[in-house]
């Protein structure tokens, strides 16, 4: 395992999964920390996938969330939903967007070190315990971040490095493990 | 009368972007992808204003921006999107795009841009 490669992955993780969390209304009571993914999988959570690809490599990115009431109660609290609305309805619009701000965040990352790369849209996964099948694209490395809200379980995401067999050796992805601090998301860039 | 239309096809985009510029006084409407976008600003004369996705369903927002400028409209468009793709924004720039902005909406840092392309 190259051991920068590794270093990023764990930065993309932890970098962007605190920007996914910063689009919450209210963070009070939320805490951020890494997990691993036998952690992940024995919560029996639903997933989301995403993935990131440059013809060198790809990252695959699954979001893991509750459809349980009492995690739509808290996503409730932690931000704005429209009570004369569909919940649960809005709570699977709001996981796919913040899946998709996760990823931009990463896509971001990954495309200021120099490397060009897209995003795919959302795919709903079918399987549970989808962690213990990512084995199968034999990742060069991984990462597996979350959070608790009130000390239970809200949402958490894992990312997978996967370097295509013949870029091994050119696939180097520098990422400081601190924040950039030159983000510009939000601002409106005139053509 | 809306001033802006707001197309995206998630709820949760429209409903925040919809109720900071509403705070800000700003008259709003939303659409759901291009399609629903491109029929809205063929009818509403009103508008000053479209703040689009990039990936929708239907029809995409690039597509969107051409099929406007394809029929003569010369409303100002800025796109609202993950996408940072310096290629994606060129084609944005090709199409006519005015402006972008990199998801999540930050409408602080957004809105003076907003209102200088209102006004």
């Amino acid at each position: 395992m190259n051991p920068i490669n590794h270093s990023s992955t764990q930065a993309i993780a932890r970098q962007s999964f605190e920007e996914m969390i910063a689009m919450l209304d209210h963070s009070d009571g939320v805490s951020v920390d890494t997990v691993e993914p036998d952690y992940i999988q024995s919560l029996d959570f639903s997933t989301v996938m995403f993935t990131i690809a440059s013809s060198m490599f790809k990252v695959n990115v699954l979001l893991h969330y509750c459809e349980r009431n009492e995690s739509v109660d808290s996503f409730s609290r932690l931000t704005k939903f429209d009570a004369t609305k569909n919940i649960e309805q809005q709570y699977r619009d709001y996981i796919s967007e913040i899946g998709n701000n996760l990823c931009g965040s990463a896509t971001r990352m990954i495309g200021n070190t120099g490397f060009s790369t897209g995003m795919s849209t959302p795919v709903m996964l079918k399987i549970h315990n989808s962690t213990q099948h990512m084995g199968v694209v034999l990742p060069s490395s991984e990462a597996h971040i979350g959070c608790m809200f009130n000390g239970n379980p809200l949402i958490y995401a894992s990312f997978y490095l996967v370097i295509n067999n013949d870029c091994q050796d050119m696939v180097e992805i520098k990422i400081s493990e601190s924040k950039a601090e030159s983000d510009n998301s939000g601002e409106l860039e005139f053509f | 009368m809306a001033q802006v239309l707001v197309v995206d096809d998630s709820s949760t985009v429209r409903n925040e972007v919809s109720s900071f510029l509403s705070s800000e006084g700003i008259d709003v409407d939303t659409a759901v992808d291009g399609v629903d976008g491109l029929a809205k600003i063929g009818r509403d004369t009103s508008l000053k204003l479209v703040i689009c996705d990039v990936n929708m369903p239907n029809m995409d927002g690039l597509t969107m921006v051409e099929k406007v400028k394809a029929s003569g409209k010369s409303i100002p468009i800025i796109m609202l999107t993950t996408e940072s793709n310096p290629s994606m924004k060129q084609r944005g720039k090709d199409a006519g795009v005015k402006g972008w902005i990199v998801k999540p909406f930050n409408g602080a840092a957004a809105i003076g841009g907003i209102k200088k392309l209102i006004a």
